[in-house]
């Protein structure tokens, strides 16, 4: 009996024994960790040689650390197909490419590779000729120099590209280098504002690419091509996670370069953007219109920036055979005031959305001029159905894409206010062809100029909803034509608002945090909430 | 008759005069080879059936990159050429016939929207993804059978924290640790970097810097699962007759937790290991988007939601590799741990 205590006693503290081995190699385990963890501060801007220095220091430039919630540079490496422009994509496109002209944030355009532009009869009429007469010295990242030969071959190349706004010009546009620093732009329709479509903030048609990209496009897959005062690094790029530019040797205008590189980096969660932003690692970034993290945001201490760069609202397809409904304009005002806009706004993200019936968005005329011209009225809504012979009812056919839950909270919110009105309405999931055939199809349109937003949505062709109408063509025509298009372009935007083609529900906004330790950011309404490379500057 | 006459007349006896055949069947005897042939033979119409399922549903997806690529300007005309461009026109078992033929010859396709090839895509991100997973598996092994252990061996006090900890990290989602970690850890306490992947070959100790959050968010769940495991695999063995034998004979405890308990307890541990290592891929994805960590996990998750078929393929193909090379190795430890265990 003794001998199995004495056996059992043993036992016990050999376990023990065992035990604080565990506990030991435990201790050892977390003391290396703490080691990692004390092997460098994360805070501050990193130098392009992988060290740390403290934020804000001035001895030497830092890296600008950017967060993007997506890149366009990923999905589009060649600017000549991107099809959509602002808001981040600018920014990214900013930092390799300069631009024809540079867009203040006060909407205004400035020359950038080229010193000035102006347009000149040729006889097709007004605004169909424009002369852009380049600056000197100026190379691309590859060392070629820029001159009318190099744009001329980017405008040939873009307009032959598949996508993009190549289609703005008309068909066929000729475009002529004159000497050396000159080129002759001759458009097949007028286009009014040339400045700022060629600018950063454009549709691409102004962010020149070196010739030797253009001849040989394979090469935009693996750098970039500009003439702007950063270059992609390849061997330092993940795409889509994170991409690395450090500055052009042969940029124009080296004072203009404030950093020594720029990093971004892709971090689709709004949450994860933020914490990164707290832990020193980003010095500003965008999340997009995802209002999530925007009151944390502020308690951090961050600077919270927005302004509207796209409209969520129902395209209509007045060229459904199904749905005839939709041709009586009575019908389409209709739909525009069954709509309780700012609890729709609130519904998918206080914040990000604003209230909105005007057809949004356009750049170049002030949203404030064109009226927003629904109010919310479902007594209004349902005179007008019964006027147009449709007092009991019908029914309508919305495309969402079913994986957004942010389409599924507006769609379920739209249909049930257009509901109280007597029109029931089906969720199909989105295909190309469920958008042909039924009878509208809710999405995002971003903020454009007049004569793309006009190219896109408004102008006769088979992409277009609502087929032809000769006072849309005329009032643009008017706009086009004119040395101020504004007046002409506000008439035109007021009257398809109130044709009520597009039912807007709401403007989508840019969000962007900013900490202390860059200065420069103008998010502005005129630039569709971009931020360009150029404004930025380390602080302190 | 002599051998040498025998011979002869017969010619020499399979294995008694070529060494290499005999080497040949000494090896394929051996349950080693076995396992490692017929898991290899089971990989090839696995890869087969799963490059299949996932082409087919990734092309059935709601998810239109034609569209996506030309955006709202793209006419009828351009869709159409970019559709015949892309090959989209064929029918889905045409494209994945030629799929198949160019995977045979090492080449996955290249990405609809960056024109850059999967195979370099995939060894860009490899790394990542790899310096996830590798110290996430050491960390599960060592920390996991470490606790089940402890708490087997020591009960009492200790054993019930340590099973009340493994009950919490079984119950945490990876993605909600992962957010708290951030914020103590990088946040308020700047240790660690919220977010982003630091090279091993560029820095080290920014390397591993940037990997304890992550790997600390992906490690959770495995520790308290194969901890939980380990735990009642070792009190079923400490409670057998022959351990109970050992105690009494004298054997050193040392000996009899090791060499006998976790011996036998191992093979229950290696079941689950290889299951959570398997899981651990699927957790990639998450805690790759919360980190913003540029592996192969977040490369299908921005491939799959932007309609890129060729990427989406390429590392779902990847993934089932690596499916085979874990079980391949679980196979052989079971083997080695208990040579009663033959394939059947």
């Amino acid at each position: 009996m003794q001998a199995i205590k004495r056996v059992g006693a043993s036992r016990e503290r050999r376990i023990a024994l065992v035990g604080r081995r565990c506990w030991v190699t435990l201790g050892l385990v977390i003391c290396v960790v703490a080691l990692i963890g004390c092997g460098g501060s994360s805070g501050g801007s990193t130098n392009k040689s992988g060290g740390s220095t403290p934020a804000g220091s001035s001895a030497a430039k830092s890296v600008l650390r950017i967060g993007l919630p997506y890149s366009a540079y990923q999905f589009y490496p060649n600017p000549a197909a991107i099809s959509t422009s602002g808001g981040s994509s600018a920014l990214e496109y900013s930092i390799a490419y300069s631009s024809l002209f540079h867009l203040l944030p006060d909407g205004s355009t400035v020359g950038e590779l080229a010193t000035s532009g102006h347009y000149f009869n040729t006889g097709r009429g007004p605004d169909t000729g424009f002369l852009l007469t380049l600056r000197h010295g100026v190379e691309f990242s590859d060392g070629s120099p820029l001159n009318a030969a190099a744009v001329v071959d980017w405008f040939n190349f873009y307009a032959k590209q598949v996508g993009g706004f190549n289609g703005l010009f008309g068909p066929k546009p000729t475009f002529t280098a004159v000497g050396q620093w000159t080129v002759r732009m001759k458009l097949s329709q007028p286009t009014a504002n040339l400045p700022r479509i060629l600018s950063d903030d454009g549709d691409y048609w102004g962010t020149i690419a070196s010739p030797k990209c253009v001849a040989n496009p394979k090469l935009f897959t693996n750098a970039t091509c500009g003439a702007g005062p950063y270059m992609l690094d390849s061997a330092a790029t993940v795409p889509n996670s994170s991409y690395s530019y450090v500055p052009n040797p042969h940029y124009y205008d080296t004072a203009a370069v404030k950093y020594s590189g720029v990093d971004i980096k892709v971090i689709p969660l709004a949450s994860s953007t933020l914490a990164a932003l707290q832990a020193g690692q980003l010095d500003f970034a965008s999340v997009g219109a995802d209002t999530t993290t925007v009151a944390s945001a502020k308690a951090a201490g961050l600077t919270v920036l927005s302004a509207p760069s796209a409209a969520y609202q129902l395209l209509l397809n007045l060229k459904d055979p199904s749905t005839k409904a939709l041709q009586n304009v009575k019908v389409r005002q209709a739909l525009s005031y069954a709509l309780n806009r700012p609890a729709l706004a609130q519904l998918i993200g206080a914040g990000g959305y604003s209230a909105a019936s005007q057809v949004f968005p356009v750049t170049d005329v002030s949203s404030s001029t064109v009226s927003n011209s629904f109010t919310y009225d479902p007594a209004k809504a349902k005179a007008l159905l019964a006027a147009a012979g449709y007092a009991h009812g019908l029914h309508l056919g919305i495309v969402i894409v079913t994986a957004r839950s942010q389409d599924q909270k507006m769609y379920a919110g739209i249909a049930q206010e257009l509901s109280a009105v007597g029109i029931t309405t089906t969720a199909v999931n989105y295909t190309p062809a469920a958008v042909s055939q039924n009878a509208a199809y809710l999405g995002t349109q971003f903020a454009n100029t007049t004569p793309s937003q006009y190219l896109v949505y408004l102008k006769p062709s088979p992409i277009q909803t609502f087929g032809t109408n000769q006072t849309v063509v005329s009032l643009y025509d008017q706009g086009a034509r004119a040395s101020n298009p504004v007046p002409a372009w506000t008439k035109l935007w007021e009257y398809v608002s109130k044709q009520a083609y597009f039912v807007t529900v709401c403007t989508v906004s840019n969000i962007w945090y900013a900490s202390d330790r860059v200065g420069g950011l103008q998010v502005t309404e005129p630039r569709v909430g971009a931020v360009l490379i150029g404004d930025l500057h380390p602080t302190g | 008759m002599s051998t040498k006459a025998v011979a002869a007349r017969t010619g020499p006896a399979f294995g008694a005069a070529d060494p290499f055949r005999r080497r040949a069947g000494r090896m394929w005897r051996s349950p080693v080879a076995r396992v490692v042939g017929r898991r290899l033979c089971l990989a090839v119409p696995l890869l087969f059936v799963v490059s299949a399922l996932s082409f087919v549903l990734s092309s059935l997806a709601p998810i239109n990159a034609v569209a996506r690529i030309l955006g709202p300007t793209g006419t009828a005309a351009q869709k159409a050429q970019l559709t015949r461009q892309l090959g989209l026109n064929q029918p889905v078992y045409e494209r994945y016939w030629h799929w198949v033929e160019h995977a045979l010859g090492g080449n996955l396709g290249t990405s609809y929207f960056t024109h850059q090839r999967v195979t370099a895509l995939i060894s860009q991100r490899l790394p990542v993804t790899l310096s996830l997973i590798i110290p996430t598996v050491l960390v599960m092994f060592m920390l996991g059978t470490a606790i089940g252990v402890v708490s087997a061996v020591r009960g009492g006090g200790v054993g019930r924290m340590l099973d009340g900890l493994s009950l919490i990290g079984f119950a945490l989602p990876g993605f909600w640790v992962g957010a708290i970690l951030v914020s103590f850890f990088a946040v308020k306490l700047h240790v660690f970097p919220a977010t982003g992947y630091v090279a091993l070959t560029q820095s080290p100790g920014n390397w591993a810097r940037s990997m304890v959050l992550p790997v600390a968010a992906l490690a959770l769940m495995p520790i308290a699962v194969l901890a939980r495991q380990t735990r009642e695999a070792m009190m079923d063995v400490l409670a057998s007759e022959h351990v109970r034998m050992a105690w009494a004979n004298g054997i050193a405890p040392r000996q009899i937790v090791y060499r006998l308990a976790l011996k036998n307890a191992s093979m229950r541990v290696v079941t689950v290991g290889s299951l959570q290592v398997i899981g651990l891929l699927t957790g990639t994805l998450f805690v790759e988007q919360v980190f913003a960590l540029p592996g192969l996990g977040s490369g299908l998750t921005s491939a799959a939601s932007s309609g890129d078929v060729p990427v989406t393929q390429g590392i779902v193909v990847f993934f089932t590799l690596i499916i085979v090379v874990v079980n391949l190795l679980s196979d052989l430890a079971y083997t080695l741990l208990d040579p009663r265990v033959r394939p059947s």
